[in-house]
């Protein structure tokens, strides 16, 4: 029996490639191509959903480059996400090299940790607002106990004539608007209980082995984790990088019950699919909307590519691919 | 592969069972209505289409609730939009005159010449609102008086003020504030009014706007006026709340847990407010023993006594409506008879925009809501009937926030607010907005 | 034989420290779910009591009795669970194959397709709602379930590319020998690759249900009749503008995340099954 030649193998490929990825080409075809082209042509249009479509050129875009809420609505987003990515992936990372050890209980933690993505929204958002009311919520409560207990290291500094100031004040949260994204961004970490899954199904596959041998060698869990866990997880925190960024976004239905829909306070919540949102659905213009929708759409393909450019020489796929 | 051939199975059942689609539905003693009544108000619809159906024998009212989270606007207009809404639809008042300038709705002409329906029948206000560029588009299903003024009489017994005495003018009101302001290690314990917490930063405007002797919209000139001189001095009277106890501060007594029975007036933090219909049975379910007292709004010298406008929601025909001779008989019912009012009254508890309607007569002696229903007779206010109206919303509250936390003055910013909604407002009425 | 450690066995500090900081943690986590279980047993005029009570003075149980009746609880659960097990089936099965296709299989113009399919997320869902809905009106799906059914079934982007990332770890060794000796790719996909994968299947299966089971744009729009709702579009019917039933809400939002809890609590070994790659070394 000959070897298959290299011109089959292509064919042959090609074939199952596609075979196995009918699916998706189906529902490209079927569901996605006509939304997206509509959503094209209106972006050009003055179009209400309710009444035909108006062609009116660039004039949708004119006008986004001179809408002031469009530039603050972008910034709102962009602040959200290189806040929240980061931070929940590392948050999510450490949660899930935790619930890796075995510690009694792991079951009984990993399920507590994935319990707020179960919680119903309207609960989680209640109980947010509360633990982030200024005077009264637990968050501010905490930080006034650590400033009390560096208002006494101050004192006892003072009496040594050192005079530093310590002290950590008390952000106004969902009422200032300068902390009012910082408050939505710690939210968004608490709900980090998918990623941490993710990580989890991943740590499973990397090689025992490899850490008992570092062991042996006398390496640190520091460097452990640094040399042979991270690699590994690459692939996956690829992943939720990816995700986090267009999630971040599109984000804005749990601002949108913090804040009651406005913004608030001061436009330092509109976030950028809230803004689209609006004039969506509220001000009757769709077309304006679908320019607002492509222009994002090109700002996240564009950073993604980057993401996948860069990561080429940080994400180790073991011996597949 | 048994798996498969499951999975295919039930494919087929779902599908086959699922397809009863709306182009079923073409019986004409089947109306269709979408309705945003859920929580307390959902036993008393439902209480209202039983009474419909009784007083119409072999019709049958599908009531659909649409949640209005976010709005209920998405559910609706992509059903519009694609030619399968319901008979009838709920309207919030001062969205009819956009709806029906974007085409949302059918007019209503024909109903109420048939039914002999006319402006006398309703609060004046209520009827604005549902009249846009000479047509009726909606009817009124209820009317909200907002709003009515109360004070928590123990924290005014606290803070050594006449607990029977309620203020009437703003400077009055000032005054019992700064008395009724309590202080605790540099915290906010109690404050005496917030006066753009009154259900949302544009609702605040509209109501100390209008008290002011402000106006907002100009209807002969088709021109908004925020910055009209009452307008002017109600956001600069609000901001020195905001610059004399610190926003935060405040916020922090507003939070809580973020929902609109969670205000701080119930749990006793808040000595004066202005409330809302429905705050009379949220006080007696979360708050029983609060004691309060129930007056009207007080007004500046130059000012409008007894001011207040209306709320409150109505009821149209979508476009494209199926069954409009069935859903214009529910209109009817609900918004112009005696008997669909009392209903609506009756299971409610709120007044229905149909002033002749006989459920008044047993109100207007009741605590609380019978001086509501006294200053619902005095309101002369709805919020401007004109098609740019979410975006004039949008804009003010901007405004207000923009003013309160100190990134403009509030002239400026009302200003602001006039330019931009002008300019929407114009380009909708040059026709652009007509056609697309 | 074993190899001698250098030097004395280190004490495991590790795993002391890290029970610790997970106690902590775990406290801050549990809170939601600890004030929801606490509203839903209190009276309705102890429900916003500020500052709020942990334990209920008295309990009562009327939220329950009354949230479970208030809606048709038992008619919204058959149609979000019906709704979910087709969504699992659903996305394990497509997305797992297409994501094989984009791993497992070298052709021209994946890479493209994998950017193509990536990018469908990007836009926002605002802007393809209506045309997409008039598309299903078109094909007569409105009111029924099959627009919230049938698009599981043609890979979801985000499930393709979390399936991608796993299958690209496992060895090409592995499938490669198994195509020399004559192995179907299909058959390499089901005997070889998905049962290697099961953690990242599951872990699949758990976000298609809870994505579905929590689902409400989906649902809001597309179903026109009460009787075919969903759990999501059931708990909104305890709100509105006019007063709210929070204390029925809290009940019933419990009744619905305590047999997600359980069920996440029993399944955990599905995702923390290891592989072993004997013979693999060297």
């Amino acid at each position: 029996m000959g070897k298959p030649k290299h011109g089959d193998i292509q064919r042959a490929n090609m074939r199952n490639g596609l075979a196995f990825a009918a699916p998706a080409l189906v529902g490209l075809l079927t569901l996605t191509a006509y939304p997206i082209i509509a959503a094209i042509y209106y972006s050009f249009c003055n179009y209400t959903a309710l009444k035909p479509p108006v062609w009116v050129g660039g004039t949708n875009y004119v006008r986004l480059a001179h809408d002031a809420l469009f530039y603050k609505s972008l910034g709102n987003t962009a602040f959200f996400a290189v806040l929240s990515v980061p931070l929940g992936v590392l948050v999510a990372f450490f949660l899930a090299l935790l619930l890796n050890m075995r510690v009694p209980g792991r079951t009984f933690f990993r399920t507590v940790f994935y319990i707020p993505s179960i919680v119903p929204v309207v609960a989680g958002s209640v109980l947010w607002l509360w633990l982030l009311n200024p005077q009264y919520g637990l968050i501010n409560y905490a930080l006034a106990g650590l400033d009390s207990g560096l208002r006494w290291l101050d004192g006892l500094l003072a009496w040594a004539h050192i005079r530093v100031p310590l002290g950590v004040g008390q952000p106004g949260w969902l009422a200032d608007p300068a902390w009012a994204k910082p408050a939505l961004v710690l939210m968004s970490t608490w709900g980090v209980g998918g990623w941490v899954v993710i990580y989890l199904a991943g740590l499973q596959d990397v090689p025992k082995e490899l850490y008992e041998a570092a062991e042996i060698d006398g390496a640190s869990a520091w460097d452990r984790v640094r040399h042979i866990t991270v690699p590994f997880m690459s692939p996956h925190i690829f992943f939720t990088v990816v995700m986090g960024l267009i999630g971040a976004s599109q984000y804005f239905s749990q601002a949108w019950v913090m804040t009651g829909g406005t913004g608030s306070p001061a436009n330092s919540t509109l976030f950028y699919s809230m803004y689209l949102f609006q004039n969506a659905f509220q001000y009757f213009k769709m077309g304006y909307a679908c320019a607002m929708a492509w222009v994002l759409f090109i700002l996240i393909l564009l950073a993604t590519l980057l993401i996948f450019k860069t990561s080429a020489r940080h994400v180790y796929y073991g011996e597949g691919g | 592969m048994t798996r498969r051939s499951f999975l295919l199975g039930g494919l087929a059942a779902v599908a086959a069972g699922g397809c009863r689609g709306p182009a079923a539905n073409v019986n004409p003693h089947v109306v269709s209505v979408w309705h945003p009544w859920g929580g307390t108000m959902a036993p008393a619809f439902r209480r209202v289409c039983a009474a419909f159906e009784r007083a119409h024998p072999g019709f049958t009212v599908r009531a659909v609730f649409t949640p209005n989270d976010l709005s209920n606007n998405q559910k609706f207009f992509t059903s519009v939009a694609a030619g399968c809404p319901p008979d009838a639809i709920f309207v919030d008042g001062p969205q009819v005159a956009e709806w029906a300038e974007r085409g949302a709705l059918e007019p209503l002409d024909h109903l109420v010449r048939a039914a002999g329906i006319g402006p006398t029948d309703y609060f004046t206000p209520c009827w604005k609102q549902c009249e846009y560029a000479g047509h009726v588009w909606a009817l009124t299903f209820c009317a909200d008086p907002n709003f009515g003024f109360v004070w928590n009489k123990a924290d005014f017994e606290d803070a050594g003020l006449d607990p029977e005495r309620p203020p009437v003018t703003i400077a009055e009101m000032d005054a019992m504030a700064d008395r009724l302001a309590k202080w605790d290690d540099g915290k906010l314990k109690r404050i005496g009014l917030i006066p753009w917490a009154e259900y949302g930063s544009t609702n605040s405007l509209f109501t100390w706007g209008w008290a002011f002797g402000g106006s907002f919209y100009d209807e002969r000139a088709r021109k908004v006026t925020p910055d009209h001189p009452g307008v002017v001095k109600a956001l600069e009277w609000m901001c020195s709340y905001a610059r004399k106890y610190d926003i935060t501060k405040i916020a922090a007594l507003q939070a809580g847990f973020g929902t609109a029975e969670q205000n701080p007036f119930y749990v006793g933090k808040l000595a004066m407010t202005c409330l809302h219909i429905s705050g009379i049975d949220e006080i007696r379910r979360y708050a029983p023993r609060l004691r309060y007292g129930i007056t009207y709004i007080p007004y500046p010298p130059g000012g409008e006594p007894h001011s207040s406008w209306v709320g409150g929601w109505c009821m149209g025909i979508p476009k494209g409506s199926r069954n409009r001779e069935g859903a214009e008989e529910l209109l009817r019912w609900m918004c112009a008879t005696n008997e669909g009012t009392i209903a609506v009254g009756q299971a409610s508890g709120l007044f229905p925009g149909y002033r002749r309607s006989p459920c008044f007569a047993e109100v207007r002696n009741r605590p609380g809501v019978g001086m509501l229903y006294k200053i619902l007779l005095e309101t002369r206010h709805q919020r401007p009937v004109m098609p740019a109206q979410a975006y004039y919303m949008g804009a003010l509250q901007r405004a207000v926030e923009a003013a309160l936390y100190g990134q403009k003055t509030p002239i400026q910013a009302l200003r602001d607010a006039g330019t931009e909604t002008q300019a929407e407002l114009d380009f909708i009425l040059a026709g652009q907005g007509r056609r697309g | 034989m074993g190899v001698e450690h250098a030097g004395a066995r280190r004490p495991r500090v590790g795993p002391a420290v890290g029970l610790v900081a997970l106690i902590a943690l775990s406290a801050v986590f549990l809170f939601p779910f600890a004030w929801l279980l606490s509203t839903s047993l209190k009276p309705e005029s102890q429900v916003f009591q500020m500052p709020p009570r942990w334990v209920p003075h008295p309990i009562t149980l009327a939220n329950y009795r009354q949230g479970l009746t208030f809606i048709p609880f038992a008619l919204y659960l058959r149609n979000t669970l019906l709704l979910c097990t087709f969504s699992v089936l659903g996305a394990v099965t497509s997305s797992s194959l297409v994501a094989y296709s984009l791993s497992r299989i070298r052709w021209r113009g994946r890479d493209t397709l994998f950017i193509l399919l990536l990018s469908t997320m990007m836009l926002p869902y605002q802007v393809v709602m209506v045309p997409l809905f008039s598309l299903f009106k078109a094909l007569g799906w409105v009111d029924t379930f099959l627009p919230l059914i049938v698009p599981a079934f043609l890979g979801n982007a985000f499930f393709v590319f979390l399936l991608r990332q796993f299958f690209m770890s496992i060895p090409a060794d592995l499938t490669d020998a198994a195509r020399l000796d004559g192995c179907s790719e299909f058959a390499i996909y089901r005997r070889i690759v998905m049962p290697l994968s099961k953690p990242a299947l599951a872990t699949v299966a758990l976000f298609a249900f809870m994505g579905t089971w929590n689902d409400f744009l989906g649902p809001l729009i597309y179903l026109f009749d009460e009787r075919k709702y969903t759990l999501s579009l059931g708990l909104a019917m305890f709100t509105s503008q006019y007063g709210s039933q929070w204390g029925q809400l809290m009940a019933v939002s419990t009744v619905v995340t305590i047999p997600i809890i359980v069920l996440f609590f029993l399944t955990q070994r599905t995702f923390i099954q290891g592989i072993t790659l004997t013979g693999m070394k060297g």
